[in-house]
């Protein structure tokens, strides 16, 4: 019971539903009372209406068969006719039937007692009067019959139809009865229903106001509370009667009460804080007034700060020498408010920059520069101010007398040395100790920027020495870091990347550069790699790389060496050699080795095996010969090569030997056909002159050489015979000889190896044809060291034309001259210094055949004072003489300083291979011993016909010459 | 008796070649270059072929490539006669299909003794 009291007053939603629980089930149980007795009432009166009603009908049914038989009775009794008879007694069945039907419905005294006298009655009527009546009228007794009817027949009858009607009247008084108490009960049955509905009201009412009592005032007693709370009202809390209760409204009020509490805690404590805040705050004005004044000065400081810094950034920071000047005047100006300023750089250039200054002006400070105002500056090397009227020509419009300042400031260098000048004007007023101090501070950072150009100057002169220290290099140089990227390469390597300029590979990524060597290497891949690994892996054991330029024609080695700084690798520095003549070279002399051993083998060959046929079997004497032949043939065949090659292999070496003369081409050429005709006799030879110069200066033998090769080939490789013509004629300052035959031809594309050592046109028609594969690379050879050139020109199966071409010698004058000339060699005077007596005498010799006039000496100082004395035409020098107290050297040294003697030509004959000593000392000539004497007297002609242009009678025609 | 074709452009070296041969009973054909003797060769069939290495028109190596290329000539018997003796020249000339070699200077009699063994060879 207590357990179910608490459940209720723990919560406010069970009371309620409680309450309206028990309030539904009373008014459902009242209402349904209320109906059922409604009706019942009803039903009740229904069914008494309807018994009533049957007893009614039982009741006038017996009146009915009553009154039938009787007016049957009288019918019988005055008409005599059987059928009244008959139906009296069927109205007798009906009398005591319906009277039985009604015995079962009786239920009141009246009825009973009806029922009784009707039976009675009927009992009389049927069984005594009517029968006794009837008898009696048969009998025609009419007077019984009467005495019947009065003796109480009829009045029996008329008491019986009396209480008939009587019963009949009580029966519906009952009903009246019963509908009266009917409508009695249900105006009571609606004075309940309106009770009941009342008491309902009521109930509700008071639930309404238990309600009310228990949620509503609580609640609005809190609201108040809250509303007065956020109004900061000071508010007390303690109803009792709440906060003891269980129920939400109990939690609700304990919660608010709690809160109440903490919330005027809080306030309490917050009183407390701000009350130190308060005075905190005082203590904190204080300081700001503290603070203020500091800042006051403080904000002087940052002005002249920020004047700095704008100075500072305001200064270029180009590396252009006249930008950074440019800017540091402006922006100077600027900071000292100043209207015209200049700074000049105490450089040789005297480097300047101005603002608000004439040319005129500009030209009179520099020009005075170490004498001027400013000139304290480089004594003192502090700042000065002067205060001066301002000149007519600054004044303007104005009248009245006007004052300028003018500053002069030193840019001082880190040794103390002054490396700029600055001077400014300010005409709006004086400048303060402060600001003057403060434009000190400036210079400071001037001095700073132009110490950076300066470095910078230095540092890109040393840049550029260095780029053409690196350009004069023949091999490309390329150093790049170790991110691949492209930093330092001279020109040579440009041209190797293919690109224009050096700019263009600055900082270039591995990518960028390396693009251009690849593709045009014919190692694409293998040279990517091979810089890879070096720039990318630090790969320094790698072997230099050789890779070919295709397109160039070009051999190149690349070799790398790291670049180290504290030990840490830099990057790699290439360098990449052309090493194209050396390739050529080995590539040549591996095959020039392996031909000259096959074209060795060949008439080793002959040689060997029909030596052994010859040996080991035995052979008829006919074949004996023939083989015998064949032998001679080959070994002559054998030693014209090994001639040949070793001829080639002097000339190469630049080891042959001229022995040049002038020398009548055309004789050269008719005797070298005369020996070549005897090897054919299907060809026939002409020789064309076309000119009469036809003087050559050259090597007889040599040149045979070349004309015997180049007609023995007009032989050969004309099978078929024909002509061979041989044409000799002038071009320009040449003299031209084409050996045209009419054979073969040479394929176009043989052409230009034709000059090759060991070069063999391939073709079937050659094959019969033999030669050491040399004969061309000799007459090449020859042709060169004469000046000279040779050329081909052929067509297939027309034949071939070989021009060589040589310096021509002119010869100006007719044979009669020559002889003038001999005169004048006769007059020519040579001495020779010479110690050796035989030599002496065999030049002697030489030099009197040729017509000169010759003196010997044999020791230095003698030498000097001959020539001294008979100032010759030309002196021959020997330098290792014997007496030491004068060597040739000295001798030459001698004469050279001699004025008098400087001019005289002299050639040096010695065994010392000095000659670039020689020419420098002055000598105009060298020889080596042993020479031709022959060759010393044509120099000396020569140089004699030089030294007297006006005379001359041969002129060598050199392309120089014109 | 064997057919042998010789192949060689120094006509001293044939007429040593050929006159060996011949002294030993064989039937010799001669040609003067390397076209002439891919011609020929195409036209008979020799019981062994001398080729010349350095020959004008088609070196002996390219002889050899040709007739090897020849459904019927597969098998035929090439000898290279070469001036051009050292082990990596042997080696690429039987590495295209000669079967013998033999170095300029030879001596007939050792060539007629190789070639004896060669056709020995093939009786047996």
């Amino acid at each position: 019971m207590e357990k179910m009291r608490n459940y209720f007053r723990q919560s406010l939603a069970r009371q309620f539903v409680a309450l309206v629980t028990s309030f539904l089930f009373i008014f459902v149980i009242g209402s349904a009372s209320l109906f059922s007795y409604q009706s019942s009432l009803t039903t009740s009166f229904e069914r008494k209406k309807e018994q009533i009603e049957t007893k009614m009908k039982y009741a006038q049914e017996i009146e009915r068969a009553f009154n039938q038989a009787f007016s049957d009775a009288r019918g019988y009794l005055a008409f005599n006719r059987k059928e009244f008879k008959l139906s009296i007694f069927r109205e007798q069945e009906n009398v005591q039937t319906a009277l039985d039907a009604l015995e079962l419905t009786a239920t009141t005294k009246d009825d009973k007692q009806f029922i009784l006298k009707a039976r009675q009655f009927a009992n009389y009527y049927f069984v005594q009067l009517v029968p006794q009546a009837i008898e009696a009228f048969e009998n025609g007794n009419m007077k019984k019959v009467l005495s019947l009817s009065e003796n109480g027949g009829t009045a029996s009858i008329e008491q019986f139809q009396f209480q008939m009607k009587t019963y009949k009247n009580k029966l519906t008084e009952q009903l009246d009865l019963e509908f009266k108490q009917l409508r009695d009960n249900q105006t009571t049955a609606q004075t309940a229903f309106i009770l009941f509905i009342a008491t309902i009201l009521a109930i509700l009412i008071t639930i309404a106001r238990m309600m009310m009592k228990k949620i509503g005032r609580p609640l609005n007693e809190l609201a108040i509370l809250a509303e007065k709370i956020a109004k900061d009202e000071q508010v007390v809390y303690d109803v009792r009667e709440a906060t003891n209760r269980e129920d939400e409204i109990g939690k609700l009020a304990v919660a608010f009460k709690k809160m109440l509490m903490s919330i005027q805690e809080k306030e309490e404590s917050l009183m407390a804080h701000n009350e130190e805040l308060m005075a905190q705050q005082d203590e904190l004005e204080f300081q700001q007034a503290e603070l203020e004044q500091a800042l006051e000065t403080m904000q002087a400081r940052e002005q002249q700060l920020k004047r700095r810094n704008d100075f500072i950034n305001g200064l270029s920071n180009s590396l252009d020498k006249q930008e950074v000047l440019n800017s540091i005047v402006i922006h100077m100006a600027r900071v000292m408010e100043a209207d015209r300023g200049m700074i000049v750089l105490m450089n040789d250039e005297k480097t300047h920059a101005t603002f608000g200054l004439s040319e005129y002006g500009v030209e009179q400070f520099l020009t005075y520069i170490y004498n001027g105002l400013h000139q304290r500056l480089f004594e003192q090397k502090k700042p000065f101010m002067l205060k001066r009227e301002v000149a007519a020509s600054e004044k303007g419009y104005h009248e009245e007398t006007m004052f300028v300042h003018d500053v002069f400031l030193p840019v001082l260098s880190n040794e103390n040395d002054v490396q700029a000048i600055l001077v400014f004007s300010r005409f709006g007023g004086p400048f303060s100790d402060e600001d003057i101090q403060e434009y000190v501070g400036l210079t400071k950072q001037i001095s700073i920027s132009l110490q950076k150009i300066a470095l910078y100057e230095q540092s890109e002169q040393a840049r550029e020495t260095v780029q053409h220290i690196l350009n004069t290099v023949q091999e490309g140089i390329h150093f790049v870091d170790k991110n691949g990227n492209s930093k330092i390469v001279n020109k040579q390597m440009v041209a190797l990347l293919q690109r224009q300029s050096i700019a263009e590979l600055e900082g270039a990524s591995y990518e960028q550069w390396a693009r251009g060597l690849v593709e045009q290497s014919d190692a694409g891949k293998t040279l990517c790699d091979y810089l890879q690994s070096i720039i990318f892996n630090g790969d320094e054991e790698r072997e230099p790389f050789v890779y070919h330029l295709p397109q160039k024609r070009k051999v190149i080695q690349v070799y790398a060496k790291p670049l180290y700084r504290n030990g840490e690798r830099q990057g790699t520095v290439f360098v990449h050699r052309d090493i194209t003549k050396e390739f050529e070279v080995d590539q040549m002399k591996s095959e020039f080795v392996s031909t000259v051993s096959h074209e060795l083998r060949t008439p080793l060959s002959s040689v060997l095996g029909f030596t052994e046929l010859m040996l080991t079997k035995e052979l008829k004497p006919e074949r004996q010969k023939k083989y015998l032949t064949t032998i001679y043939q080959e070994a002559k065949r054998l030693t014209a090569l090994i001639n040949d090659f070793l001829d080639v292999q002097r000339m190469e070496s630049g080891k042959q030997t001229y022995d040049k003369k002038y020398e009548n081409i055309v004789s050269i050429i008719e005797d070298v056909i005369e020996t070549q005709k005897v090897n054919t006799t299907i060809h026939q030879f002409h020789v064309q002159k076309e000119t009469n110069n036809t003087t050559v200066l050259g090597d007889r033998d040599k040149l045979a050489q070349v004309f015997t090769n180049l007609i023995s080939n007009a032989i050969k490789y004309s099978p078929e015979g024909g002509n061979i013509t041989v044409r000799i004629y002038e071009r320009g300052n040449r003299l031209c000889v084409d050996v045209q035959d009419e054979g073969l031809g040479i394929p176009e594309e043989a052409i230009p190896n034709l000059f090759t050592k060991f070069y063999r046109v391939d073709n079937s028609d050659r094959r019969r044809i033999g030669g050491t594969g040399l004969g061309l690379a000799i007459v090449k050879e020859i042709v060169k060291a004469h000046e000279g050139e040779v050329s081909v020109t052929s067509e297939l199966k027309k034949g071939s034309t070989f021009t060589v071409s040589l310096p021509l010698v002119v010869m100006a004058n007719t044979r009669d001259d020559e002889r003038e000339t001999d005169e004048k060699q006769a007059h020519a005077h040579v001495i020779i210094v010479e110690d050796d007596e035989n030599l002496a005498a065999l030049l002697e010799a030489e030099l009197k055949d040729s017509g000169f006039r010759v003196k010997l000496v044999k020791e230095g100082k003698e030498a000097i004072e001959l020539i001294q004395k008979e100032k010759p035409d030309a002196v021959v020098l020997d330098i290792m003489l014997e007496e030491h107290n004068a060597s040739g050297w000295d001798v030459l040294k001698a004469l050279k300083q001699n004025e008098e003697l400087a001019h005289i030509p002299i050639i040096i004959s010695s065994a010392l291979e000095e000659r670039e000593k020689g020419m420098a000392l002055g000598a105009n000539s060298y020889f080596v011993k042993p020479y031709q004497p022959s060759q010393l007297s044509k120099t000396i002609l020569q140089m004699l016909l030089n030294k007297e242009r006006q005379g001359e009678i041969f002129v060598p025609l050199n392309e120089e010459a014109n | 008796m064997a057919k042998i074709l010789l192949a060689e452009d120094e006509e001293v070296l044939r007429m040593l070649v050929v006159d060996t041969l011949e002294d030993e009973g064989h039937d010799i054909d001669e040609a003067c270059d390397g076209e002439e003797a891919i011609e020929m060769i195409k036209q008979n069939d020799y019981d062994l072929i001398l080729l010349d290495y350095m020959m004008p028109i088609y070196t002996g190596l390219e002889v050899i490539q040709q007739v090897r290329n020849m459904p019927d000539k597969k098998h035929v018997k090439i000898m290279m006669l070469s001036a051009k003796s050292q082990q990596a020249d042997q080696q690429r000339v039987l590495d295209a299909g000669a079967d013998y070699f033999m170095a300029k200077p030879y001596s007939p009699l050792e060539l007629v003794q190789r070639i004896e063994e060669i056709l020995h060879g093939e009786d047996a």
